[in-house]
């Protein structure tokens, strides 16, 4: 039991340190702590992992509220919404509000599971049949495209974010495409495809600091506020937009079983869904809009317990980081399957050690809010400063990390100039076509051999 | 005897036993390199063989390329430079995609690691026993199999000809994906490689496979479809080298066959089910090297 306790300590810790550096996330925290994990038993393993992933979410988004940068794709509309708070001189409250959020909709993720358990496993399979995949990312397509903005200019930012997503080798169907046009002769890394991290970098986050070049805080309205530290002024805070809070919840625990893009999908879909809302209501604050951020941050976190559900239930993994954890638990000898985690209990255990976690996450995060106003006395050029010269280290490191070095910085060197001309676009589109890409593409091509088999 | 005379007979064998040595000790000098990126099973076993030689006494150099072109490039680079990858004809399928060559051939090739047999599995639920899996391979005309799309096309389609029916591959990215698409209904079976996660995976009903023998209730499909030509396909893994005179070669392929035949890698083996290399001598070079052209 007090090894478990120490596990999730340091699961915990090792999370937030994940979600602090950018481009780091879960798999990569997950392989760093590899050599620790080998002598953990199953439920130990399953806890370390589930603190890894859920504190993550927590300290991504403080660091996408306060410097702007996501952590993954997840964060996108932390960056989006919670830096535009903080440049109001609200980063507390959007801080706060994303951290009980993320505690609200890891709860109510766990209340979904439990009323669904009877029928569970036949729900989740019936959700993979690729009808029903595909039907799911159309809909979160035409969501992205047609839900706000100019409808056009939107159809041909998700286009270009495929487009550049499909160079490389497709797995479904199985081809270098683009052979004619893409020089791959030249410049072999390419087969790869573009790396994620400075496509992220140079064509969102990029864009993003030009539109904040000009901030300053001075003369920010409360920034120095002594109410922003008590607690009650917080919750009261979060309350206001408990109904954004609960779509989220719902939004999450859908999203979080569409394989490879779980959470990422989640937090975009339920922003997308909340902003919409917050226009047709006129509610929606262009300068930072607490609902929609608040809206991501809980969806994020349902869907980062409902993605463990076809692992645990089906013994198949949906993300990278569950292949690897499951890689190392069937190198220990155990299994995961219905009969080892639902039936012998284990899962009731996990959920009460899931539940743990996220307050220990929640009591973390929240001494963070308080130290934000520490930023504000920092030159806002010397923050950017800061911000570029790490992004600009961790896609060299990140491509350090494969031999692959030259290549993220020369995609990075690519793109960055588009990212700066489309500064005044919803660039977060071209981000979430890139990842929705090969999914789409092989739910389409697989549907049409199944109809003509 | 002196002191000083000890002293001379002692510096006298550290000096001859250095120089005679000391070939030895730069032939144990190894890289083993990691063709693919962490986290999976490819680099994990690059990393137990790497572990293997380093306890074996030798000195060991782990090389992460990740990808074929940098495996590639490091070998344009470094010609001379001993270099050795666990390697399979399935991954060397998957490069040979990208147009990334690294052939296989007799100066090459170092030794038969394994060899993964194939299974063919249903979803549970919908056929739980041989026999209701074998009603629908009598009563429907056609039938759609998930798999991951480095299998190789000529497998599914002489599986096809064997049995008179139309047989259709429903393709998907990763083994994880097309064990979801087959208990989701996308197809009527699952074919791929049978592992310790496959065989415990009790939403599957596994019932064939590649294999010479009957395994956990799975029969031969040579017994099933006598006719199917590629019934024994599946999957060879073996070392392959770079920078290795032949000499060194037939030392380090002695060491790889003592270190695959211990316990680590043994139990390795047989909780994936695959049948080790030393129970594979019989399969030369040239049978490997067909394999890995089933997709050229």
């Amino acid at each position: 039991m007090i090894d478990t306790v120490l596990i999730m300590l340091l699961g915990t810790l090792l999370g937030i340190m994940g979600g602090l550096l950018p481009g780091i996330g879960v798999t990569v925290t997950l392989l760093l702590a590899y050599p620790f994990i080998e002598g953990f038993d199953l439920i130990q393993m399953l806890v370390f992992y589930l603190a890894i992933v859920s504190a993550s979410q927590y300290s991504g988004s403080v660091i996408a509220t306060t410097m702007g940068i996501p952590g993954d794709s997840s964060s996108l509309p932390a960056v989006t919404e919670g830096h535009a708070l903080f440049k109001r001189g609200l980063g507390q409250y959007a801080i706060s509000g994303a951290a009980i959020g993320s505690t609200f909709g890891a709860l109510v993720a766990v209340a979904i599971v439990f009323s669904i358990m009877p029928v569970a496993v036949t729900l989740i399979k019936s959700f993979y049949n690729n009808n029903v995949q595909l039907c799911v990312l159309i809909v979160s397509s035409a969501l992205i495209i047609f839900t706000y903005g100019n409808k056009v200019q939107n159809l041909m930012l998700f286009l270009f974010g495929a487009l550049l997503a499909s160079i490389g080798i497709s797995m479904v169907p199985y081809a270098v495409m683009w052979p004619d046009i893409v020089p791959y002769k030249t410049f072999p890394a390419l087969y790869q495809g573009l790396p994620l991290f400075p496509v992220i970098v140079s064509l969102f986050v990029i864009p993003t600091i030009a539109g904040s070049w000009n901030t300053t805080f001075s003369n920010l309205p409360g920034v120095f506020d002594s109410t922003h530290q008590k607690i009650t002024t917080h919750l009261a805070e979060y309350f206001k937009n408990i109904s954004s809070s609960i779509r989220g919840s719902l939004i999450g625990s859908v999203c979080g079983l569409v394989p490879h893009v779980t959470t990422v999908l989640a937090s975009n879909v339920s922003y997308i869904v909340e902003k919409k809302i917050g226009i047709r209501n006129k509610t929606y604050n262009h300068n930072g809009d607490s609902k929609s951020l608040i809206a991501a941050e809980t969806a994020n976190n349902s869907a980062g317990f409902v993605q463990l559900m076809p692992l645990l239930l089906l013994g198949v993994p949906i993300t990278t980081s569950e292949a690897i954890i499951l890689s190392m638990l069937e190198h220990n000898s155990f299994l995961v399957n219905y009969t080892t985690t639902i039936g012998s209990g284990l899962f009731n255990q996990l959920v009460l050690w899931f539940v743990a976690i996220n307050f220990l996450a929640f009591l973390f995060a929240w001494p963070m809010a308080k130290h934000v106003q520490l930023l504000y006395k920092v030159p806002y050029r010397y923050i950017i400063a800061i911000i570029v010269a790490t992004l600009f280290f961790m896609v060299w490191y990140l491509g350090a990390r494969s031999h692959n070095e030259i290549y993220y910085l020369l995609t990075f060197a690519a793109l960055a100039p588009v990212g700066y001309m489309l500064r005044n676009t919803n660039t977060i589109i071209i981000i979430l076509a890139f990842v929705l890409q090969d999914k789409l593409l092989a739910a389409i091509v697989r549907a049409s051999i199944i109809w003509t088999s | 005897m002196s002191y000083l005379k000890i002293r001379k007979l002692l510096t006298a064998v550290c000096i001859v036993s250095s120089v005679t040595l000391l070939p030895v000790l730069q032939a144990k000098e190894i890289n083993v390199m990691a063709v693919m990126p962490e986290g999976g099973n490819t680099y994990r076993q690059a990393q137990m063989l790497a572990d293997s030689l380093t306890k074996t006494g030798y000195k060991v150099n782990f090389v992460k390329t990740n990808s074929c072109v940098n495996t590639k490039h490091f070998f344009e680079n470094n010609p001379q430079t001993p270099a050795i990858y666990l390697f399979t004809d399935l991954l060397y399928n998957e490069f040979l995609a990208t147009e990334c060559d690294l052939p296989l051939t007799k100066d090459n090739f170092v030794t038969t690691v394994n060899f993964r047999i194939n299974a063919l599995c249903s979803a549970a639920a919908i056929h739980p026993d041989a026999d209701s899996a074998m009603s629908l391979f009598k009563s429907t005309r056609s039938i759609t199999i998930a798999s991951v799309t480095s299998t190789p096309p000529s497998v599914i389609e002489s599986f096809g000809a064997a049995l008179g029916k139309k047989v259709t591959m429903v393709p998907y990215a990763k083994t994880s994906d097309s064990v979801r698409g087959v208990l989701s209904k996308d197809a009527d079976f699952w074919y791929g490689g049978l592992t310790a996660g496959i065989a415990g995976n009790e939403q599957l009903f596994c019932w064939a496979n590649t294999g010479p023998k009957t395994i956990n209730n799975m029969i031969p499909l040579k017994e099933l479809t006598p006719a199917y030509q590629q019934s024994e396909y599946g999957s060879y893994g073996y070392i392959q080298s770079n920078g290795l005179d032949a000499n060194t070669k037939k030392v380090l392929k002695q060491d790889l066959d003592a270190i695959f035949a211990d316990g680590e890698w043994s139990t390795y083996f047989s909780k994936g089910y695959m049948i080790p290399g030393d129970k594979l001598r019989h399969i030369g070079v040239d049978q490997i090297i067909k394999n890995t052209n089933l997709n050229k």
